[in-house]
């Protein structure tokens, strides 16, 4: 048995220990076991809880109403060690498990009315608070060496779910209050961070779902664990809300929502083709004998998933419901071996709606990155190799003038968008506004100096003021020196090796940024 | 008695005490005023041997300290690892030969047994194999010996030794045997000899460092390909080249350029000769490095070259926009053309390419297509059918007759790996033997060829140094600000006691140079760990320079450049000051004295060493002079590089024929 692996069971085994004194359980876990009857750690939602089948639907916040609650559970044992991990919490959801498996941090609410915090669970204790902003903050996720990045939002409880917007943040729990670093800056709702494993995070931009409508249309981003060079992770463009992302083996499993019908697909982007110019769809059926014996005449029957765990091997990990709309019963956890055609059920209660589960098991820590930041400075550059070069879709057409001069707009806060303090999310109030314009070289290449931490986009103009192209929102973070290879270039391509007009002098100051 | 017993004592000690207080007061006076006179005398000695009165307050022992001529050849306390570099199947399947670089040896490996049956001593640093038609001689190219070594295949007896180009590398033998084609990587030439009268040999040139040859079936096209690109001048786009052999004219046909491409290793014809595959790495120097993503620096890539007819030339990715396998070293081609093996030394990777889907793309674009496919690094999916992982460093390939077993080198393992090439998964591995044991240089030197070091493993640190020398490129980091501080990648070769190191002479050590700071400004992931970092420095301190070079034909012209080396005074009899004589900055044995200089090339930069000088161009800080003649003759205007104006065109080559020999 390897090292982890037995951190692994003697951590479910002091938390059954602590479940027996506190919870009653009459079953202690037993060690061993096959790699698939690794623990789970499982957000439960009271099943008197009128869910929705599919979580895409909820405000962030809605998707773990009071009482819902983070147990860990053994498979192997059939479901009946059921140990609570949030004990004391009014609710709590998102779990997350580092690398070594030695430890699971959560989102929790203290009490009706208090702000969620990102708490770790300790076995025998009550859970520690790790991180609290004074907003909400959800979606824990582990980054190399034990940091920790997040989802925080604007506004508070008073605010009104659609006006609140989320921004990523990280944050060392071993560093306190000032290693927390604000990583995106809008616009629009930057959620459900999961790392990959090159380290960067992989995340959700877009609008946020909100209660009871369709889902608005997210895509997924990466960005660095300092906040530099935020990117489209596949065609962004394509319509639907991308969410709850997760990386395993080298591809990347997401729920995408359509925007057409309120429909849930679990769809796989390859490693080698991540742009998925038809991304892989996920079948997601179980036995109908699984959910009832007597069903066993019965065909597969469809799992409408809340959420989705790749597993090192190829296997996967589904929280959802089976059976059509408003069919009896609750949202359970299932999986889906390596290989197998069909997901068999891992757990299932009651009393409870199980809607997300991640294995107790270790899994290979993201690799670092070393931050290029400096706080002490203003600003970062922008080298555009060639604004010429693009999809002829969204960038320029192939046809279009020459540019000969770009403007820098940003969307200044009305409210307290550019310089918020740490801890301080954006506020959702902006105004457009430019900042000023440089010259394009003749060759296509622009060098600026940009205010950081500044959600701000190009336009392009050939001579005689023509309009010719916007790009898409991005910021700069301070002392980074970012690049773009085009104006909506193919995600794919990488810069032509060629002499760079731009970078003969300084870059460009904006004559109107201050 | 007591008393006059115990008189003398106390004179003695009245003496003794007499004395000390003497030697006390001297040096109360001696050594203040030895320290006020070497205050006063260190500058004029500094200044003395420098010529310089800028010149950095060093220690003593900064220059004074035993400092030896540096290893050459061979790895010191390396305990005998075989580092496998060339495979060759003998044409009935049953035997693998297998060049063992770091034991100089040569292998036969029976392939029934999967164990090692025999071996003989090829001195040299054995490195390409090949096997004649007939199975019955194999050819082993010896680094070092500048030698081709022609083995009994059943006996393993050396049958003959020629010497041929210098650093011979890969090789190949005629169908009939009778002639022998070698790339000679340091003399940018193709030889070609006959085999019983090797002194008749032709020499071809190839470009700059040829380092794999691949011979048609017929025997009547031969196709190089050169590690390095060609020097060119800062802000121009580097080429490789591929060189086209008519073996029968012994005349070259074609040198075809590749833009961008360098450190092709690698190279394969189709079985009718029709068309070529061939690895390099696509660089991208001209842009500034301010990040380390999609393709930014480099990317692996494949070239598809016609031999004949419309003669298209492709450079396509082997890369994808998120996954990289880095440094491809080896291509062979299955026997019906339609599965290509990459070897990706870096990446721990081999790659399968469906020859097919490759040649249907390149077929159906058109030119400026093909040139934009370069560098879109989502084409790759529609080719390349799996990545198969293998252990470390991957190198040479080798595939048996009948095309359904891959052999594949894996260096820094000791092992070959057998791959099914229907199921494209590794089925066998064959343990060469060798020291189980792994010594801190050689943990440091899978460090230094492992792209993991690097985000998403986009190249290792041998991408830019291949076997600790230069890649010949200049880079721009942005963490000296972009586009205005060009930097020639420097050789490693040698460099043990040469500190401080880079460019502006910052780092004090090599453990500062590979550490965090490096991590931040180029691989852009972890930094090397403690434990990683020493053995990466000790693999470092261990890459020998390169050996001394002197032809017989120009040993006499060596000599001569020796004294102009040392001159003291110009032709015309006037004293060259101190600080414009060759030796007073590029001080023997090392040929540096490890401080900064200014030439007039726009600033003070840390005065390199000039071990291996013939191999490392360009030179000068940010690579623009293309050759050591440029140094002066064009970039040496008033003389701030040493007083060279005077110096005649013949006396000017012969310095630089000592220069090369370094």
């Amino acid at each position: 048995m390897s090292v982890p692996r037995i951190v692994s069971v003697l951590l479910a085994a002091g938390l059954a220990l602590a479940g027996l004194a506190g919870a009653g359980c009459s079953r202690a876990p037993e060690g061993g076991g096959p790699p698939e009857d690794n623990p789970l750690v499982v957000t439960q939602v009271p099943a008197t809880t009128p869910l929705p089948y599919e979580l895409d639907r909820l405000a962030p916040l809605d998707r773990y109403p009071l009482g819902s609650r983070i147990v860990l559970v053994e498979p192997a044992l059939g479901g009946a060690s059921v140990q609570p991990l949030s004990a004391g919490l009014a609710a709590a959801g998102a779990p997350a498990v580092a690398p070594d498996a030695e430890t699971i941090v959560f989102a929790g609410l203290r009490a009706e009315g208090s702000n969620w915090a990102i708490y770790e669970a300790t076995p025998r204790r009550t859970p520690r608070l790790l991180v609290d902003t004074g907003t909400d903050c959800l979606d824990p996720a582990f980054l190399a060496a034990g940091k920790l990045v997040f989802s925080c939002a604007s506004g508070d409880g008073e605010t009104p779910a659609a006006a609140r917007t989320w921004s990523l943040y990280t944050a060392d729990p071993r560093g306190g209050s000032a290693s927390l670093q604000r990583i995106t800056f809008g616009p629009g709702s930057a959620f459900d961070p999961t790392p990959l494993q090159d380290g960067r995070v992989l995340f959700s931009l877009g609008r946020r779902r909100s209660g009871g409508t369709l889902p608005g249309d997210a895509a997924l981003f990466t960005v660095n664990p300092d906040g530099t060079l935020l990117e489209p992770y596949h065609d962004a463009h394509r319509p639907g809300a991308w969410y709850r992302a997760r990386q395993a083996d080298g591809a990347v499993v997401s729920l995408l929502a359509g925007t057409e019908q309120p429909k849930v697909q679990l769809a796989r982007l390859g490693a080698e083709d991540p742009e998925g110019r038809t991304p892989e769809t996920v079948s997601l059926h179980t036995e109908a004998s699984a959910l009832s014996p007597g069903a066993s005449g019965a065909g597969p029957v469809a799992v409408r998933a809340t959420a989705a765990e790749p597993l090192a091997g190829g296997g996967l990990l589904v929280a959802g419901y089976a059976g059509p709309a408003g069919a009896p019963g609750t949202a359970a956890i299932y999986r889906r071996e390596p290989g197998a055609r069909l997901l068999r059920v891992a757990f299932d209660s009651e009393a409870w709606h199980e809607v997300e589960a991640v294995a107790l098991a270790p899994r290979p820590a993201p690799r670092g990155q070393p931050s290029r930041v400096d706080l002490d400075s203003g600003t970062g550059t922008l080298l555009c190799l060639d604004a010429r070069r693009s999809d002829g879709v969204l960038g320029p057409p192939p046809d279009a003038p020459a540019a000969v001069r770009v403007v820098v707009e940003a969307l200044v806060a009305t409210g307290s968008l550019p310089g918020l303090a740490p801890g301080a999310p954006a506020a959702a109030d902006t105004a457009l506004a430019s900042l000023g314009s440089a010259p394009v070289e003749a060759d296509g290449s622009f060098y600026l100096e940009i205010p950081a931490d500044l959600a701000v986009r190009l336009r392009t103009f050939a001579a005689g003021d023509r309009p010719i192209a916007a790009s898409g929102w991005f910021w700069v973070r301070p002392g980074e020196n970012r690049m773009c290879f085009g104006c909506h270039e193919p995600r794919t391509t990488a810069p032509v090796n060629r002499p760079i007009l731009a970078i003969s002098r300084e870059p460009s100051r904006l004559d109107g940024a201050q | 008695m007591i008393g006059a017993a115990g008189s003398r004592p106390r004179r003695r000690d009245r003496r003794a005490a007499r004395v000390a207080r003497a030697l006390a007061a001297a040096l109360l006076v001696a050594v203040p005023a030895g320290w006020l006179g070497l205050r006063a005398w260190y500058p004029v000695h500094l200044a003395q041997v420098t010529g310089r009165s800028d010149a950095p307050a060093v220690s003593c022992w900064y220059c004074h300290a035993t400092v030896q001529d540096p290893p050459r050849g061979g790895v010191p306390g390396d305990p005998g690892y075989l580092s496998p570099t060339g495979l060759a199947v003998s044409p009935d399947g049953e035997s693998l030969f297998v060049a063992a670089s770091g034991a100089d040896r040569l292998l036969k490996v029976d392939l029934r047994s999967g164990a090692v049956a025999r071996s003989v001593e090829i001195p040299g640093r054995p490195h390409g194999v090949a096997v004649s038609a007939d199975g019955a001689t194999v050819a082993v190219s010896s680094r070092d010996g500048d030698e081709v070594r022609l083995v009994d295949a059943a006996s393993l007896e050396v049958r003959a030794t020629m010497t041929v180009a210098r650093e011979p590398l890969g090789l190949a033998l005629d169908p009939d045997g009778s002639r022998l084609f070698v790339a000679g990587a340091t003399a940018d030439r193709i030889a070609i000899l006959p085999i019983h009268e090797p002194e008749r040999a032709t020499h071809l040139v190839a470009g700059r460092e040829p380092y794999a040859v691949a011979l048609s079936r017929d025997g009547a096209l031969l196709v190089a390909v050169n590690r390095l690109a060609a020097p060119r001048p800062p802000g121009a786009v580097p080429f490789s080249e591929i060189t086209l052999v008519d073996t029968r004219r012994e005349t070259i046909l074609n040198r075809r350029q590749l833009p961008s491409a360098h450190l092709s290793e690698g190279v394969a014809l189709s079985a009718d000769g029709s068309f070529a595959l061939a690895t390099a790495v696509r660089v991208r120097n001209l842009v500034p490095i301010t990040q380390v993503r999609r393709g930014a620096v480099m990317n692996s890539e494949l070239v598809f070259l016609e031999t004949s007819g419309a003669a298209r030339t492709a450079q396509l990715p082997l890369d994808s926009s998120d996954a990289y396998y880095a440094d491809p070293a080896a291509v062979v081609l299955t026997p019906d053309d339609r599965l290509a093996f990459v070897a990706h030394a870096g990446a721990r990777t081999v790659s399968a390419v469906d020859v097919v889907a490759l040649r249907e793309l390149v077929a159906r674009s058109s030119d400026a297509k093909l040139e934009a496919l370069a560098d879109d690094l989502g084409v790759s999916a529609r080719y390349v059918l799996a990545r198969i992982p293998t252990r470390d460093n991957p190198g040479a390939l080798a595939l048996s007759p009948d095309g359904s077993r891959l052999y594949v080198a894996e260096r820094l393992a000791d092992s070959v790996a057998v791959v099914d090439t229907r199921g494209l998964e590794v089925v066998d591995r064959i343990d060469l033997g060798g020291p189980r044991t792994l010594t801190a240089a050689r943990r440091g030197e899978r460090l230094f060829t492992d792209a993991s070091i690097t985000f998403q493993g986009q190249f290792s640190c041998r991408s830019c140094h291949p076997d600790g020398n230069s890649d010949g490129l200049a880079w721009d980091f942005d963490i000296d600000g972009i586009g205005q501080n060009l930097v020639e990648t420097r050789s490693l070769q040698g460099i043990k006691d040469t500190p401080p190191f880079k460019w502006n002479g910052k780092n004090p050590d090599l453990a500062t140079q590979c550490g965090p700071r490096f991590a931040a400004v180029l691989t852009r992931s972890d930094p090397f760990s403690p434990n990683q970092l020493a053995d990466l420095v000790t693999f470092i301190e261990s890459i020998p320079a390169p050996r001394r070079l002197v032809p017989d034909d120009l040993a006499a012209a060596r000599a001569r450049g020796e004294v102009i080396f040392h001159r003291t005074a110009t032709d015309a009899g006037r004293e060259l000051p101190v600080s414009q004589r060759c030796p007073t900055c590029h001080r023997p044995p090392l040929f540096t004295d490890r401080l900064a200089a200014d030439v007039g090339t726009g600033g003070a930069f840390d005065t390199p060493h000039l071990f291996g000088l013939r191999t490392s161009a360009p030179y000068l800080h940010d690579g623009r002079s293309r050759t050591l003649e440029e140094i002066w003759t064009v970039h040496n205007p008033d003389d701030t590089h040493g007083i060279t104006n005077d110096l005649t065109k013949a006396q000017l080559n012969d310095l630089v024929v000592l220069l090369r020999s370094f």
